[in-house]
């Protein structure tokens, strides 16, 4: 079992951080998508065994709407600040952030 | 009505509890490599403090931490993973220049302590419903949602406090 478990991380975590380091955003936003979307899958088979039935399909979709729309606040960030400022963090500028 | 409401919480908890905040890891790496490097550095603190606990529990493991919920948990495992995660920002405050390294080491540990209570929180869902794993996708680990059961409350720590941080500073 133990071996098992060393044999899948050996071979899924090279591919999650090649993922997270060299993929674009659009790409970990689809591969993060589909990962909660297996999550869901086996957290409504858990819903059924207690003996609920949740709706799958809108909660599927909801699942992409959420990840599409976060995709889409990571790709221009705007902050308002007081006094009706607008901060807008462009990629560039992002690539040289730091606190 | 009984089985609408039923169906309608399941699909509620599932959104609440497992899609919003999972959806963090993608405005993590949308902030650029700062946010690339945040987002490994969540990613091997969950993955270094569930490996700790696992070792730790399973040699010197002694005080269960919640037997009803998860038997096999141990209050040596859990501060196995606390300090796994530690180590984790103390040996990456060399590569994470873009965060001082007490604010890095109080992520981590936060993070950890979220992860925590993800793992536990799966473990009730698991319960309740009478089940080992939550599937057999990932050999050896069980299914998806025991792999990313920590990764869940860990990612938004991370993204709020980077954001708290930011606020601060700037």
């Amino acid at each position: 079992m133990t071996l098992k478990r060393i044999l899948t991380a050996a071979v899924l975590i090279p591919a999650v951080v090649a993922t997270v380091w060299w993929a674009p955003t659009s790409v970990v936003t689809v591969a993060a998508t589909m990962v909660a979307l297996l999550a869901l899958l086996e957290f409504f088979a858990l819903g059924e065994h207690a003996g609920l039935r949740g709706y799958r399909v809108w909660t599927g979709f909801c699942a992409i709407a959420i990840f599409f729309t976060q995709w889409l606040a990571s790709i221009e960030q705007t902050r308002e600040l007081a006094g009706g400022l607008h901060l807008t963090r462009v990629p560039e500028a992002a690539e040289a952030f730091s606190i | 009505m009984e089985e609408s409401l039923g169906g309608l919480s399941v699909s509620s908890a599932a959104l609440i509890f497992l899609v919003l905040p999972l959806s963090a890891v993608v405005r993590l790496d949308g902030i650029g490599v700062g946010g690339r490097k945040l987002l490994l550095f969540t990613l091997v603190l969950v993955w270094v403090g569930d490996t700790a606990a696992y070792f730790v529990g399973r040699s010197v493991g002694r005080w269960r931490m919640a037997p009803n919920l998860s038997p096999k948990k141990t209050w040596e495992g859990a501060a196995a993973n606390l300090v796994g995660s530690v180590l984790v920002a103390i040996v990456a405050q060399r590569w994470i220049t873009e965060v001082p390294v007490r604010h890095l080491i109080a992520m981590a540990a936060l993070a950890n302590i979220a992860g925590q209570a993800g793992d536990l929180l799966e473990s009730a869902y698991k319960r309740s419903a009478g089940m080992k794993d939550s599937g057999t996708l990932l050999p050896g680990h069980g299914g998806m949602l025991d792999r990313i059961d920590a990764l869940v409350l860990a990612a938004p720590v991370v993204w709020y406090y980077f954001n708290w941080l930011a606020d601060r500073t700037h």
